[in-house]
């Protein structure tokens, strides 16, 4: 379990600040704090990855059929049941939300639509 | 009314109401009681739908006078975790972010000004036209992120056969629920455990379905390459019965199954003799509790006396599931929970003065510190410099991971083995340690990332020692791509002849006299 040497670097403070930006979470000090170290033992618990050779392993996005997964079916030991390929529904237009069912649960609107504060002259 | 009706299996529930032997109003007012009566001190249920239950109760018993068939769940009380869309009712999905604000007086931190969905999840859906009661929304760990039911934003839930300790998560309302007869059934969703492990901590059966074998339509959306919902009950029937209902093809989710739903119910009783069962030695390995591994090798030496085969076989990544799940998940979640903006629905900060702080004060006032830790190691393993290390890497580990499957379900037909390395501990126990409470995931995680079926069923409780009381352990059966049928089954023959079978705590709703009251108010319907 110990850390490869030309893995990452161990997270910094000013670091966890900066993802926290990223992620749209404006968290107070000593939050930023506990989470870089909480954070840094996660991260040197999660390293022991780098011990498996991976070469050439296909990565796994999605374990449904169809969805990049076709691995699961027609091999041996696949299940009796066989998943069926998912099919896309047809490009018609179809009802959708009405507006004041759409706007029901805003926390503020104005002139029948969600009010957010002004943006235009942000960078 | 005889509030033992509670007690029964969901398929004997049915007929009686079917049969109009008791009514679904009946049981549906013994259900509100139980759950006046004991669930303050248990925190299953964040809000209740009293009158809307009774409601959809009445309609059940009118159908029924009009000559109509009834539905498979007929005036079946069912709680439904409160990370399902529920049309109009509140979902908070335990989370502060889902709160609408609270006018003055209100009280901050209410689950009954949760969102209001305009629609109902696709199993909720399925279970009101199964013609299913739904009487409240259940309690979790904020936005499904736990193995405790401690992450709720409002209150944790506790284990009804001791209100001391948790009843494990993220599913926690939904195993007390069923654990503590407050209602028949409960749905609840499953990413990396959160169905098998409270199910196994709480002496009930939880199933974990294959991926794409249940529609997420209307699910609060976690990492949804891992996210499945499921059911609970209190025996395999039960729970095969509430599989029937919401298993299948759904157009409003493309990663929806379309193969046939088999027959969950009817396998209970097939005979599982010659059922080949692999043991995974990784499964047995440090950190394991002995008591633990004494009930299950007991389970498994069960098996055998039911004509199965026992076979060691092989899971060699088992080690690494929960290093690659906590970067995949946490990837997706960050992801998913990035809607959460204080524009459309929810809690919105005061006071922001541009739209970059309204997001960023609403998040930070609103989500709690372990969904803000997943968030931002999500934000971290996908961002760029560290995709490849991480995320990347972790993809690829998930392979292996399903390849082990591949390779032992050559050689058997199931995987037995336990749910966690543990009983339940008590509240408070983790809470500051969130590596070791991910470590507890260790078992449940690898059918996650394979995307198999799994299941829970109680076997022989723990012996009271040392002042602590017996403690319910859990069986995991782990099958191949749906073969929930075959999980069913041999669950279903092994619970025949299981220590556990009818056990129930025995005061479910009292609390030990040196436990302070937790809950000042119980749950009040919505009406």
């Amino acid at each position: 379990m110990s850390p490869a040497p030309e893995g990452p670097p161990p997270l910094a403070e000013d670091e966890v600040r900066s993802l926290a930006r990223l992620a749209n979470l404006d968290l107070p000090d000593d939050e930023i704090r506990r989470l870089t170290g909480d954070l840094g033992r996660i991260l040197a618990y999660v390293r022991q990855l780098e011990e498996l050779d991976v070469t050439g392993i296909e990565p796994t996005a999605q374990v449904v059929p169809g969805f990049g997964a076709e691995g699961a079916a027609g091999r041996p030991g696949a299940p009796s049941v066989e998943p069926t390929r998912v099919e896309l529904r047809a490009d018609e237009p179809h009802e959708s939300l009405p507006h004041e069912i759409a706007l029901r649960e805003a926390p503020r609107t104005s002139m029948d639509g969600f009010a957010v504060p002004g943006f235009v002259e942000e960078d | 009314m005889d509030a033992t009706v509670l007690d029964r299996s969901i398929p004997e529930l049915a007929g009686l109401v079917t049969r109009g032997e008791v009514s679904a109003e009946e049981v549906t007012q013994a259900s509100l009681d139980r759950i006046t009566r004991r669930d303050g001190a248990l925190g299953a249920f964040l809000t209740v739908q009293a009158e809307e239950a009774l409601a959809a109760a009445r309609a059940v018993d009118q159908k029924r006078a009009r000559g109509e068939a009834l539905g498979p769940l007929a005036g079946v009380p069912i709680g439904i975790k409160d990370a399902l869309c529920t049309r109009d009712a509140p979902t908070t999905a335990g989370s502060r972010i889902l709160l609408r604000p609270a006018s003055k007086g209100e009280a901050t931190l209410d689950p009954r000004r949760g969102f209001r969905p305009p629609y109902d999840a696709t199993v909720v859906a399925r279970l009101r036209a199964a013609d299913a009661v739904l009487v409240g929304k259940t309690n979790l760990d904020e936005f499904a992120m736990g193995s405790s039911n401690e992450n709720s934003a409002f209150f944790p839930a506790r284990n009804p056969w001791d209100p001391s300790r948790i009843p494990g998560g993220s599913s926690g309302g939904s195993a007390v629920c069923v654990a503590a007869g407050l209602a028949l059934g409960a749905l609840g969703s499953d990413t990396g455990g959160s169905i098998r492990q409270p199910a196994a901590l709480t002496g009930t059966v939880g199933i974990k379905p294959t991926y794409g074998r249940v529609s997420r339509y209307g699910l609060i959306a976690f990492a949804s390459s891992l996210d499945q919902v499921g059911p609970f009950a209190a025996d395999v029937r039960s729970a095969a019965r509430l599989l029937g209902v919401i298993a299948g093809r759904d157009p409003h989710d493309a990663t929806s199954l379309g193969a046939p739903v088999a027959a969950y119910e009817e396998a209970c009783g097939r005979d599982v003799r010659g059922m080949r069962i692999g043991v995974p030695e990784e499964y047995f390995a440090e950190g394991i509790a002995p008591t633990v591994e004494k009930s299950v090798r007991e389970a498994l030496a069960g098996l055998a006396s039911l004509g199965c085969e026992l076979r060691p076989v092989r899971l060699p990544h088992t080690r690494y599931a929960v290093a690659t799940y906590y970067v995949l998940a946490t990837a997706e979640a960050s992801s998913n929970l990035a809607r959460y903006d204080g524009v459309r629905f929810g809690a919105r900060a005061e006071g922001a003065e541009s739209l970059g702080a309204l997001y960023a004060k609403t998040r930070g006032e609103g989500f709690g510190r372990e969904v803000a830790r997943r968030i931002v190691l999500g934000t971290y393993v996908l961002s760029s410099g560290y995709y490849d290390a991480y995320y990347l890497r972790a993809q690829r580990v998930r392979t292996l991971i399903r390849r082990d499957f591949e390779e032992a379900f050559r050689e058997v037909d199931v995987i037995a083995a336990p749910v966690s390395p543990t009983v339940a501990f008590p509240l408070g126990e983790r809470v500051d340690d969130p590596l070791a409470m991910y470590l507890a995931d260790i078992y449940t995680l690898p059918a996650s990332l394979a995307g198999v079926p799994a299941l829970s069923v109680p076997c022989a409780p723990t012996p009271a020692a040392n002042g602590v009381p017996s403690l319910p352990v859990g069986l995991q059966l782990v099958g191949p791509p749906l073969e929930e049928a075959r999980l069913c089954a041999l669950a279903a023959a092994w619970e025949g002849i299981s220590p556990a079978r009818g056990l129930r705590p025995r005061q479910p709703w009292g609390l030990r006299s040196d436990e302070p009251s937790y809950a000042p108010e119980p749950p009040v319907s919505e009406a």
